[in-house]
C-alpha cells in the first residue's frame, strides 16, 4: 500500500492545481474589491460553454479558444462590475451576498434557457490521454492545469509587486481614500481588477472544459472546493490560493486512498479547521484583511 | 393613456371571451424538476408524459374531456414539496404525477397523500417509495433493489459465462454515488452478488460532485477487480472511465446501473471507448417480439414522435414518463370515468396488464394493501443494455434482447 504513495501525491498535486486555478481569479477579487463572488463558478460555466461552442461549431481547440472566450468574458465582467458590484461595494455584507449570489442564480437559468439542461463534453486527442514519468501516470489534463495555474499566479504576483499599475492597486487596497488623493482612479481599478478576477475564472472554464461536462450548473459543483481554497489561503493572497489548493488536493487523495473515499472531503475540512485554528487569518493572509482600505 | 385603456380593454376582453366552443378540460399535475442540476432527465421524463398526453388527447380525450398537464419546477425537495402543495391546494389536482428522482417524490407524496390525492409516480425507483403503505401512492416502475440485482446477474449469466470462469473467481467491486438512489442500487447488487458466489472487493461511496476520483480509481488499481458494478450520477461517470484510463486501470467488464450511463451524453464523451459497457435499466429498444401487437405499435408511434418534437430518439427515461402517464390517461382514468380520488384509486388496483401490454414490455399490476412495497408494480422490470458500435443495444434477459453482449473482457485502454 505504501508503494502507491508517490501516484498518490501526484495525483494529490495535480488535482490541487485545478483548485488552485479554479481560487485565483476569486481571491484577487476579494484581495481588491472586498466581495466574496458567489458568480465565480457561474463565469466559469459560461467560458466553458464558451469554449464547448467554438469547439463543436467551429472545431476550435478549446485551448486556444481561450484567446476568443476570456476577452468577451472580461468585457462582461467590467459591464457586470460597473452595474451591479459598484453600486454594492459599500454595502453591507448581506447585500453583496444577495447581489452575487442573485447573478449566480441568474446565470445559471440564464444558461439553463438558451442551451438547455444537457451535458456537453468536448473530446479531443488529449482528454483522457496521460505521460507516465517516472512509473507516476500524469493526466494530460491536469497537468495542463496544474502548469497553468502556476503561470498565472506567477503572472499576477509580478504584475501585483513589479508594475505600476500593481502598486496603484495595492496602495488601493491598503487605503482607498489616501490612494484616490494621490491620483489614483479607483472606480477604473476595481473595474479592471473585477475584469482580470472574472477573466481568470474564464482561463479557468476554457482549460476545464477537456476534463468535465458543461451543463448550467457546472459552476456550482466546481467552485465549492475553491471557497476552501481561498480561505485557507488566506483570503485575497494568489500566493496562498496556490498553497491552499495544493495542500486541499494532496490531503483529499491520500484520505481518499487510505481511508475512505467518503471521507475525502472530511479530513480535508479537519485539516482547514485546524490550519483556521493556529492561522485565523490563513496561510498568507493578514488579520483583519476584510476591514483593510474599506475605511 | 390612452394606449393603457386600450390595453386594459382588449385584455379583458380577451379574459371573458370563450376561445371556441371547448372540450371540457381534465388537469393533471405533473411534478418534474425543470431547472437546477436534476433538470436534463427531468424535463426529460416529462416530455415523454407529455407525448403519452397528446396522443390521447388524439384519440378525442377521455369521457369526452381533454386532457391538460399542469406543470411544477420541483427542483428540490422543499421546492417539491411547495409545488405539490400548490397543485393540491391551490390548483385543486387530485391526481398529480411525477417525478423522476425519488428524494423529490418523497417530499411531494408526502403532501398529497395527506391532502387525499393520487401520487402516480413514473420514474423514482428509490424501494422506500412503496415501502410507506400509502394508500394512494401507484409506482409504474422497478425498483433500486430489482436494477442492482440485475446487474449482479448480468455478471454471473452473461459476463462469467463468457469469461469462463467459476464465479469464486471473479473479483466485484462496486462503486457508487453516495445519495439514496446511488446506494440503494450498489447494496442490492453488492448483496445478489455474494449470494451468487462472487468474491467482493470493495464497495466503496462517493460524492457526486467529486471534481477528482483518483483516489477511487487508484483503490480499484489496487483491488484489481474483474468486474465493476457503478452507480454514478453524471460528471463522475465521466471522471470514472478518463481516469481509469489515465491510471492504466483494465478490468474485464463494467456495469453501469442506469441515469448517464444510457444517456448519448455519455457516450459523446468516451468516443468509441465507450463500447463494451454495460447499462441496466429499462429500453425504449427492447425485442418487440416481449411486446403485444398494441404496445409495439405505441412505442414506434412515440418513438417517432418523440425523435420530429426533439430532434433525438427518447432515452429510457423519456419512455418511463410516457410509458407510465399512458398507463395512468388510458386505463386507470379512462376506468374511473373520473378524476375523483377514490374511483381513481380503484380503478389503478384493479389494473391487470399482463407482461408485454406497455411499450417497456413490462405488465402493470400493483402490490395490493397487505404487501410491504404497497402501491409497487410487481410486473416492472430492467434490462441489460450494451454499448455497441456507439448504440445502445439489448443483450438481456433473453425474451427482450435483441443480439448478444461482446467486448467480453473488454480489451486494454489503448485498443478501445
Amino acid at each position: 500500500m505504501l508503494s502507491i504513495l508517490p501516484q498518490l501525491i501526484a495525483s494529490g498535486l495535480l488535482i490541487g492545481g485545478v483548485y488552485a486555478l479554479l481560487s485565483i481569479g476569486l481571491t484577487l477579487i476579494f484581495g481588491v474589491l472586498r466581495i466574496v463572488n458567489f458568480a465565480q463558478g457561474e463565469f466559469i460555466m459560461l467560458a466553458m460553454f464558451g469554449a464547448f461552442w467554438a469547439n463543436t461549431l467551429l472545431g476550435i481547440d478549446p485551448y486556444l479558444s481561450a484567446l476568443v472566450v476570456v476577452p468577451v468574458i472580461f468585457f462582461i465582467g467590467m459591464l457586470v462590475e460597473r452595474y451591479v458590484i459598484q453600486r454594492i461595494l459599500f454595502a453591507a455584507h448581506s447585500m453583496q451576498i444577495f447581489a452575487t449570489f442573485g447573478l449566480s442564480v441568474l446565470m445559471q437559468n440564464l444558461a439553463l434557457t438558451f442551451w438547455g439542461p444537457d451535458y456537453h463534453s468536448v473530446t479531443t486527442s488529449y482528454t483522457s490521454q496521460s505521460f507516465t514519468i517516472a512509473g507516476l501516470s500524469l493526466s494530460a489534463t491536469s497537468l495542463f492545469a496544474f502548469i497553468a495555474a502556476i503561470v498565472m499566479a506567477a503572472g499576477l504576483i509580478g504584475f501585483l509587486h513589479f508594475t505600476r499599475g500593481g502598486r496603484a492597486l495595492r496602495a488601493m487596497v491598503q487605503n482607498r481614500y489616501a490612494a484616490s488623493l494621490m491620483g489614483v482612479d479607483t472606480k477604473r481599478l476595481n473595474r479592471l481588477a473585477f475584469g482580470c478576477g472574472v477573466g481568470c475564472a474564464a482561463i479557468c472554464g476554457c482549460i476545464l472544459t477537456p476534463m468535465y461536462y458543461t451543463f448550467p450548473t457546472v459552476g456550482v459543483d466546481l467552485i465549492i472546493t475553491a471557497f476552501v481554497v481561498v480561505v485557507l489561503g488566506g483570503m485575497g493572497s494568489v500566493a496562498g490560493a496556490v498553497v491552499g489548493g495544493l495542500i486541499i488536493g494532496v490531503a483529499q487523495t491520500l484520505t481518499g486512498f487510505y481511508l475512505s473515499v467518503e471521507f475525502k472531503d472530511v479530513v480535508a475540512l479537519l485539516l482547514f479547521i485546524v490550519i483556521l485554528l493556529v492561522r485565523p487569518q490563513g496561510l498568507f493572509g493578514r488579520a483583519g484583511t476584510e476591514d483593510i482600505g474599506m475605511k | 393613456m390612452n394606449l393603457r385603456r386600450i390595453l386594459l380593454a382588449s385584455m379583458t376582453a380577451l379574459i371573458f371571451t370563450p376561445l371556441h366552443a371547448q372540450q371540457a378540460t381534465w388537469k393533471i399535475g405533473a411534478l418534474y424538476p425543470l431547472t437546477g442540476s436534476l433538470a436534463l432527465l427531468g424535463t426529460e421524463n416529462l416530455n415523454g408524459a407529455k407525448i403519452a398526453v397528446d396522443m390521447i388527447n388524439e384519440q378525442g380525450g377521455i369521457a369526452g374531456n381533454k386532457i391538460e398537464l399542469v406543470t411544477g419546477d420541483a427542483s428540490t425537495p422543499d421546492k417539491a414539496q411547495s409545488e405539490a402543495e400548490r397543485l393540491s391546494s391551490l390548483e385543486n389536482l387530485k391526481v398529480i404525477t411525477g417525478t423522476y428522482s425519488s428524494g423529490l417524490s418523497f417530499a411531494a407524496s408526502q403532501v398529497v397523500e395527506r391532502r387525499g390525492g393520487i401520487y402516480w409516480e413514473t420514474g423514482g425507483i428509490s424501494d422506500g417509495l412503496t415501502k410507506r403503505g400509502f394508500k394512494n401512492y401507484f409506482r409504474v416502475v422497478f425498483t433500486a433493489s430489482q436494477n442492482g440485482q440485475l446487474a449482479a446477474g448480468l455478471a454471473k449469466d452473461v459476463i462469467a459465462k463468457s469469461l469462463k470462469k467459476d464465479v469464486k473467481d471473479i473479483k466485484i467491486m462496486v462503486v457508487h454515488e453516495d445519495s439514496d438512489y446511488g446506494t440503494s442500487v450498489a447494496t442490492a447488487a453488492e448483496t445478489r452478488a455474494k449470494e451468487l458466489g462472487f468474491a467482493i472487493a470493495a464497495k466503496t461511496a462517493y460524492k457526486a460532485t467529486s471534481t477528482d476520483l483518483s483516489p477511487l480509481i487508484l483503490r480499484m488499481k489496487a483491488e484489481a477487480p474483474n468486474i465493476v458494478i457503478a452507480s454514478s450520477y453524471a460528471t463522475d461517470a465521466l471522471l470514472i472511465q478518463r481516469q481509469m484510463k489515465q491510471l492504466g486501470v483494465n478490468i474485464d467488464a463494467f456495469i453501469g446501473t442506469g441515469g448517464i450511463y444510457g444517456l448519448a451524453s455519455f457516450a459523446e464523451g468516451l468516443g468509441s471507448a465507450v463500447n463494451g459497457i454495460f447499462d441496466t435499466e429499462g429500453s425504449a429498444n427492447i425485442n418487440t417480439a416481449a411486446l403485444s401487437k398494441d404496445a409495439a405499435k405505441q412505442l414506434e408511434d412515440f418513438k417517432k414522435r418523440f425523435q420530429s418534437a426533439h430532434g433525438k430518439p427518447p432515452s429510457y427515461v423519456g419512455t418511463q414518463g410516457f410509458v407510465g402517464t399512458y398507463v395512468l390517461l388510458d386505463n386507470v382514468l379512462r376506468k374511473a370515468g373520473s378524476l375523483d380520488p377514490e374511483k381513481v384509486r380503484v380503478a389503478a388496483v384493479a389494473l391487470d396488464i399482463p407482461d408485454g401490454g406497455t411499450a417497456l414490455g413490462w405488465g402493470v399490476k400493483f402490490a395490493g394493501e397487505s404487501d410491504p412495497m404497497r402501491g409497487q408494480n410487481i410486473r416492472s422490470y430492467p434490462v441489460a443494455q450494451q454499448w455497441q458500435n456507439g448504440k445502445l443495444v439489448v443483450v438481456s434477459p433473453d425474451k427482450t434482447k435483441t443480439t448478444d453482449a461482446i467486448l467480453i473482457p473488454l480489451p486494454a485502454w489503448d485498443k478501445r
